[in-house]
């Protein structure tokens, strides 16, 4: 159900960073509107998660939060607002006492929350009810440099917060939490060069479980054991969840901070469940793909 | 009219092989930002390339959206065009300070590093389209002779004002970033500015020259005339 805003007190609130954690940034649903200037659409790796947090304070469109990977940050507020923790599973303290993921709380003037090293898992969204207080920059709060003057938080920065405490009387929220799924098969559409590849080389990829390298925002690289290929694809749009075959075998997918057109031919596309899953995965962790039974047809005629 | 799906809310427009060249790069610019402004509550992106343009949903599209896409798309190809667009001189400084790339792939000749740069001051090139970081271009005009291979490793950090050359194409790095390209030069205006709008000035289907200054006029420019804009003229294109 969704809750009214509306004639609440609205108390000036805001958090100051004690600890900006291994790498936390501001994140809404994505800059839209400029990736023909080269701007990546930012926005959460996570989703699903992303959307939970904000529902569970009552922000029901999607306000900007903060994402943490791995480790999180240790916050101190100045004022009342709600706070959900939702995404990896990881440690969530309040004036060191634990508190429960995916779950509304309180905090006020002086309260401390701090998130741990996630056990699980590996960015957490962190959501006030009301959201943050900054300026959009070209129409979103995503923290992107140098679209935005930083690309995370930094220590000892005061982000101010929207307060808006009318959750209190709210008893119930009413929607159901999609727990975070570990399931190594990643669903994929076919991308535009799929056609061309031979069956032997289709085979390959959709029976081969390939790790994960080294990942961030930008991409996840995966090695697998592909073979060396001579396809030239000149370069094109790429998106979030684009799957790119390198000429060395190994595969590239595009993630949120990823560039807007790449070189590589695109031989498949993640559905955007999946994107948020592959994001909750870190080095190491074996994958594979499956083509959706969603699946598309290869071009409509409009 | 055939649009091929890529996921499920993006769709790609094959641009037809006879006309993918350089020469209609400022015609696909104006239709993908008229496009945009036209389709605004339902497009939430519009991008090309020399062989495509990608037209990307706020949500699945319904058949009435697809309709009228369709429609206006024709409307558009069929009407007379008159595009204006600039010509900017971009002043770069050679100093083998900021062209050791260049050096290095001549052997340290300096007879065949200077006669390269001889013959790019000559040509003049295209903005084509923004793509690997915001403000990035990538600019066609390169005679095949002077094309440089993308380097084997690429750097950490390439400082911006950075002029390169991947295989075919010219750019300018807009920021510190890693590349992989060529650098021969050093410029000190900035081609990514997020105070000003637009942040880019350059638009698809503008001309670049570029003119060699010395290092003390690149010293003595770089800190008042980053954020300024190079000196232009502008031309009429008739589609």
């Amino acid at each position: 159900m969704p809750i009214n805003f509306q004639n609440q007190d609205h108390l000036k609130s805001s958090i100051k960073i004690i600890d900006p954690g291994f790498y936390t940034s501001i994140q809404d649903n994505g800059r839209y509107g400029f990736r023909r200037l080269g701007f990546p659409v930012s926005g959460p790796m996570d989703k699903y998660s992303f959307i939970t947090a904000n529902k569970l304070v009552g922000n029901f469109n999607n306000e900007p939060a903060l994402e943490s990977t791995f480790k999180g940050p240790k916050l101190l507020f100045s004022g009342p607002t709600w706070v959900a923790v939702s995404g990896a599973i990881i440690p969530v303290l309040k004036n060191d006492k634990f508190i429960e993921l995916n779950k509304p709380f309180f905090c006020d003037l002086g309260d401390v929350l701090e998130l741990g090293a996630a056990k699980r898992g590996v960015r957490s969204y962190i959501s006030f009810s009301g959201g943050i207080i900054q300026n959009k920059v070209f129409g979103s709060y995503s923290q992107y440099y140098p679209i935005t003057e930083n690309a995370t938080i930094k220590k000892g920065e005061t982000i101010s917060l929207k307060g808006l405490t009318n959750l209190l009387k709210q008893k119930k929220y009413n929607f159901e939490i999609n727990n975070l799924k570990f399931d190594q098969k990643l669903k994929v559409f076919e991308g535009p060069y799929w056609k061309h590849l031979d069956n032997d080389l289709k085979k390959k990829i959709l029976n081969t479980e390939f790790k994960i390298g080294s990942n961030d925002r930008m991409a996840y690289r995966l090695s697998g054991s592909m073979p060396q290929n001579k396809i030239s694809s000149s370069s094109a749009s790429v998106l979030p969840g684009t799957v790119q075959l390198t000429p060395n075998g190994d595969i590239i997918i595009v993630m949120r901070d990823g560039q807007v057109t790449g070189g590589y031919p695109r031989i498949l596309q993640l559905t955007e469940k999946s994107q948020s899953h592959l994001s909750q995965f870190m080095t190491g962790k074996s994958i594979n793909f499956k083509i959706s039974e969603d699946d598309i047809p290869q071009y409509e005629v409009f | 009219m055939r649009f091929n799906t890529f996921g499920k809310r993006a769709y790609i427009i094959n641009v037809e092989k006879k006309i993918q060249n350089n020469s209609i790069v400022a015609w696909k610019s104006e239709l993908c930002n008229s496009l945009q402004r036209e389709f605004k509550d339902i497009i939430e992106d519009v991008v090309f390339s020399l062989s495509e343009i990608t037209l990307f949903f706020k949500d699945i599209p319904n058949g009435k959206d697809k309709k009228q896409i369709r429609l206006w798309l024709e409307d558009f190809s069929l009407k007379k065009q008159n595009i204006i667009r600039n010509i900017w001189e971009i002043p770069v400084c050679f100093d083998p300070v900021f062209s050791q790339d260049l050096l290095f792939y001549f052997g340290n000749n300096p007879i065949a590093y200077k006669a390269y740069i001889s013959d790019f001051l000559k040509c003049i090139f295209q903005v084509n389209h923004y793509g690997f970081l915001p403000g990035f271009f990538y600019s066609s005009g390169l005679p095949v002779k002077l094309n440089l291979p993308r380097k084997f490793t690429p750097l950490r950090l390439v400082e911006p004002g950075t002029l390169a050359i991947g295989k075919s194409y010219v750019g300018i790095y807009p920021q510190k970033s890693p590349g992989g390209w060529h650098r021969i030069g050093r410029t000190y205006y900035s081609f990514f500015n997020r105070l000003n709008n637009p942040p880019c000035f350059a638009l698809p289907g503008d001309k670049i020259k570029f003119n060699s200054i010395s290092f003390d006029e690149y010293q003595n420019k770089k800190i008042h005339y980053a954020n300024k804009l190079p000196k232009s003229r502008s031309f009429e294109i008739i589609y």
